[in-house]
């Protein structure tokens, strides 16, 4: 499964490869979520989510999963929006700044907040 | 445009640039014709036809799909749509794939064109054709081979001097939103109006890629591309802004409305900023409108008319 920041215009987005442990963790994070209240996805410029692309469709996840702001949406087989409810966003931002990319992290979660 | 040779089942197929006379000349001869999309080929092995693909998102007319089919077999079940215009008769067809295989005869080995050249007949005979020829080598064309096979600008006229025409392009969002070129097109090439499907990097087409994220390293990349600082000749405008430090940069372009639209990297196109209002050209410019983490507004830029990105 692939990760990737969805957050540049111009330049490509960082992604990155997620280890076995990783893919079982969000799996668990992800498994039976309740149907999110707002339908929301981001747009326009600046942090727009984080994508997980897995086009094998392993540990039993969709081939295509957006999370943002609390919401996790399914984009392949129709919208589907789920609420985040076990802060999967946030881990796989921490991940995301475990791999090098801290000061684009922080300056998101900066972004988020104004 | 790009033209693709639909023959080959293992190897990619050959392909070729049109220039702009000879897009122009294509143009024409499809003007208010039905033309089949790419998807309507029957699946059979050896020549298919030849697919078309616009590379800017101004190159064709309302309605004509972004990339279509001449000639081969088109599926038993396909169908004109209600209201479309007649199709090419055969004739037309077969002198139509004879004009498009005769621009890409410096990218197409001869033997194979020769094959094509037979399967046609052979069609038009009612008589099945034999497997293409399989071990030729078969080229692309490298872009410094085909850079000079764009419109040349008209001369200008003795000692005056040269004209700024404005040629900025209409707001075409469909054609950038296509599933087969949103993701793989970012702002660069949307400013700039040219489908390269690279996710384009200023400076890279030239061999001068930025050095850094900031105002002068990214303009002065694009220049080396061939964008202008002034408006000579055929241009298209657009705007330049950073977000800092170094993170990422993005591009604006004005349509032809004189509104100004943008495509924040592999989504949708859009004529909106990042409140949600309209950027109008007038009331909202790209240089005061909200530009979300984008905050270093550097200026704007010219593109002349055949600029390509990579």
């Amino acid at each position: 499964m692939i990760a990737e920041l969805d957050v540049y215009s111009g330049r490509p987005n960082p992604r990155w490869l997620l280890t076995e442990d990783e893919c079982r963790e969000l799996a668990l994070l992800l498994r039976d979520l309740p149907p999110a209240e707002e339908r929301r996805a981001g747009v326009g410029l600046g942090y727009r989510g984080i994508i997980l692309a897995n086009p094998q469709k392993e540990w039993g996840l969709p081939p295509h999963l957006r999370v943002y702001a609390g919401v996790v949406s399914a984009e392949a087989d129709g919208a589907q929006f789920l609420s985040d409810v076990r802060g999967c966003e946030q881990r796989l931002l921490t991940m995301a700044a475990a791999r090098g990319y801290g000061p684009l992290v922080a300056a998101i979660v900066q972004q988020r907040e104004a | 445009m790009i033209v693709t040779l639909d023959v080959f089942s293992g190897r990619p197929n050959p392909q070729w640039r049109l220039s702009e006379e000879e897009t122009a000349s294509l143009l024409h001869r499809i003007s208010e014709r039905f033309i089949a999309p790419e998807d309507a080929a029957e699946g059979v092995l050896g020549y298919r036809g030849l697919i078309v693909s616009a590379t800017r998102d101004d190159q064709l007319p309302e309605g004509t799909p972004s990339s279509f089919r001449v000639g081969g077999l088109l599926r038993a079940d396909h169908r004109a749509p209600k209201g479309a215009g007649r199709p090419l008769t055969a004739d037309e067809t077969d002198d139509a794939v004879r004009w498009l295989l005769s621009t890409g005869r410096n990218a197409v080995d001869p033997s194979l064109l020769a094959y094509v050249e037979d399967v046609v007949q052979l069609r038009k005979q009612g008589k099945a054709p034999e497997e293409p020829p399989g071990s030729e080598e078969v080229r692309e064309l490298e872009p410094e081979e085909d850079a000079d096979r764009g419109f040349p600008l008209p001369p200008f006229p003795g000692p005056f001097p040269p004209v700024c025409i404005k040629i900025n392009p209409p707001y075409n969002p469909a054609f950038w939103n296509a599933p087969n070129v949103r993701p793989y097109n970012n702002c660069y090439n949307y400013a700039t109006n040219y489908r390269s499907d690279t996710f384009a990097q200023p400076g890279r087409i030239s061999g001068h890629l930025y050095t850094a994220i900031d105002c002068s390293h990214v303009s002065a990349a694009a220049k080396w591309d061939g964008l202008r600082s002034n408006c000579v000749a055929r241009n298209a405008y657009v705007a330049l802004a950073i977000w800092p430090p170094g993170c990422d940069y993005h591009w604006y372009r004005q349509d032809a409305s004189g509104s100004w639209s943008h495509k924040p990297g592999g989504t949708a196109v859009q004529n909106k900023d990042q409140s949600g209002n309209p950027i109008d050209g007038t009331q909202r410019t790209p240089q005061n409108c909200n530009r979300g983490p984008y905050t270093v507004f550097c200026g704007y830029l010219w593109v002349p008319a055949g600029t390509r990105v990579r």
